[in-house]
């Protein structure tokens, strides 16, 4: 029969309901506080009553501290489930119980930290330098020619071989306009960006005069948008100023105030869709039609600006990696990662991080730097990989396993070599005589191997 | 001088710890031992990567007669002679020792580490 243990946190211990159900479903059974110490080896189910809240990666630390076998770990969200009737709590306990199964092959693994280091590819602000430093993360500042290779959680720089931990990019921003202007609009030279109008604010005399603002729904910051509620000044100056956007930001401290404000002077504010703007320049050239329909009733608006003013639309251009991190078969573009999981400010590349536009955020990308750099990483170890693309299929693999666990499997169209992961017996052995390099024996890659013991005798 | 040993599973490892126990392995002035799960691992290019920090690398495997894995002990034998014959061709004179030996004979260890205390 199996032996099963039960690992309880001392603030939630298990109910004789529980512990009763687990009894029917093991015979033989330990309880203890996770805390506690003893061995561990030979139970085939650890079973946590811990929280719906964590996480695949606090399990992974968890086994990892325990040296249990992951796949041998499961946890049931028991600190949520306590307040339930017994009725509910019973029926959820026996479900989750009826489910176990052993598992099939033993997975191991190690935790690791990354390297404390950061590297900024191609150059860094200044001010965002200072942060790091003072906040005891080193910079490592790149030579003229380096490449990059990955190394269990870290990077590894070429030609010296130091590890870094994470790598910054530090994009440009490709600036367009919201709307495209055609020749004859801009002709009329009535057409400026924000930051421009703010300079040429003292010398214009406003009285009487239609603003048109154009906001872009993209890459704008916060302070421009201080800058387009700032403008109802103009409104008291007898001008009169309407803003057209997709979207009103008020999502920052004081905007929502500033927004009323705004609009108690005399700013209008209309939802539109960019899209839809038409911009014709009137016969004297002196003035711009402004066209656009109201996204609210679809009504449609029509404005004849004097000046029409755009903050511009940014997209962000990260920095190409080609030449840079070394792999043989994918030319790694970084994109922006949209997992809602992932940290902010990452790519799709983990351990690859992007500078904000805005100065202010600066801190907070800081804090998701250093957070990334002080998570411990569950590492698997002892798993064989077969990179497909470089595999040649040449069956030398095949015909050097001393266990037969490789076999060749895949479509007619696409053979490929498997691995039968209960006859592994992680020799490493096909690693070794692979010709394409195409297998790899996690944990223990080249460059991976980390010494068990070390023996120093001083003279 | 350092000394980094890497063993199998199986017997290497288990034979460093002993040899180690008995002395045999007091060389250097500092000894780092890696453990691997059989000697079938080894590739030249990770001899070379741990011999870039050491000045000895000793290598110790199950006999070949009777590795775990039927022919692991013998392709790390093949790899080492070749590693270490492309050193002596560039002229390091850093050392590969390959010792064949289990937790019960480890004769092979202080064998092989005799030659390097009578020659440097």
């Amino acid at each position: 029969m199996e032996q099963a243990l039960l690992l309880y946190r001392e603030a939630f211990p298990p109910s004789s309901l529980a512990l009763e159900e687990f009894g029917k479903r093991f015979g033989r059974f330990a309880v203890r506080p996770i805390g506690a110490s003893g061995d561990l080896s030979g139970f085939s189910f650890v079973v946590v009553l811990g929280s719906a809240l964590w996480t695949e990666e606090d399990r992974a630390v968890l086994s990892a501290s325990l040296r249990i076998n992951p796949l041998s770990l499961f946890v049931f969200p028991y600190e949520e489930v306590t307040s339930l009737p017994p009725a509910v709590f019973h029926m959820l306990w026996q479900g989750f119980l009826a489910r176990l199964a052993p598992s099939s092959s033993a997975v191991r693994a190690r935790v690791l930290l990354p390297t404390k280091s950061v590297l900024f590819y191609p150059s860094a602000e200044p001010e965002l330098l200072d942060i790091f430093e003072s906040g005891g993360i080193p910079v490592v500042s790149p030579p003229s020619s380096f490449s990059l290779t990955r190394q269990g959680v870290d990077f590894a720089m070429m030609p010296e071989g130091k590890r870094i931990g994470a790598f910054v990019l530090s994009p440009s921003w490709k600036e367009t306009t919201p709307v495209a202007f055609d020749d004859e609009t801009l002709s009329t030279r009535r057409i400026l960006s924000l930051s421009d109008f703010w300079q040429s604010l003292p010398s214009l005399s406003l009285w009487g005069k239609n603003v048109v603002v154009l906001v872009s729904p993209w890459g704008f910051s916060s302070e421009e948008w201080e800058m387009v509620f700032a403008l109802s000044s103009l409104c008291q100056e007898g001008a009169s100023v309407v803003v057209l956007a997709e979207e009103v930001f008020v999502a920052e401290d004081g905007f929502e105030e500033q927004y009323r404000q705004a609009r108690e002077k005399g700013m209008l504010f209309e939802r539109v869709s960019l899209g839809e703007i038409v911009l014709r320049p009137t016969l004297d050239m002196r003035r711009i039609q402004v066209t656009a329909r109201a996204t609210k009733d679809g009504f449609p608006l029509s404005f004849s600006a004097d000046w029409c003013v755009y903050l511009p639309e940014r997209s962000m251009v990260l920095p190409s990696l080609e030449g840079i991190l070394a792999s043989d078969r994918v030319l790694f573009r970084p994109r922006v990662s949209e997992n809602p999981n992932s940290l902010p400010f990452s790519t799709t590349l983990p351990g690859v991080f992007f500078v904000p536009f805005e100065k202010k955020k600066f801190p907070a990308f800081f804090a998701v730097v250093r957070e990334y750099l002080e998570r411990p990483q569950a590492v698997e170890l002892q798993r064989l990989v077969i990179d497909e693309e470089k595999c040649a299929l040449c069956l030398t693999c095949l015909r050097s396993c001393p266990w037969e666990a490789l076999s060749i499997g895949g479509t007619l169209k696409r053979r490929r070599v498997e691995v039968e992961e209960e006859r592994c017996h992680h020799c490493g052995i096909c690693t070794g005589l692979c010709p394409a390099r195409a297998i790899t024996l996690l944990g223990y890659e080249t460059n991976e191997l980390r010494p068990v013991l070390v023996w120093s005798e001083s003279k | 001088m350092k000394i980094r040993a890497l063993g199998c599973e199986r017997s290497g490892f288990p034979a460093l710890l002993k040899a180690k126990k008995e002395g045999m392995l007091s060389v250097g002035d500092c000894l780092e031992v890696f453990s691997l799960p059989c000697l079938g691992v080894v590739s030249e290019a990770m001899l070379f990567e741990l011999l870039k920090e050491g000045d000895l690398l000793l290598v110790v495997g199950c006999p070949p007669g009777s590795c775990y894995n039927e022919w692991g002990s013998t392709l790390a034998e093949k790899k080492i002679r070749r590693a270490q014959n492309l050193l002596d061709e560039a002229g390091v004179k850093r050392k590969i020792l390959l010792a064949f030996a289990t937790e019960e004979k480890i004769g092979e260890v202080a064998k092989v580490l005799q030659d390097v205390r009578v020659s440097p």
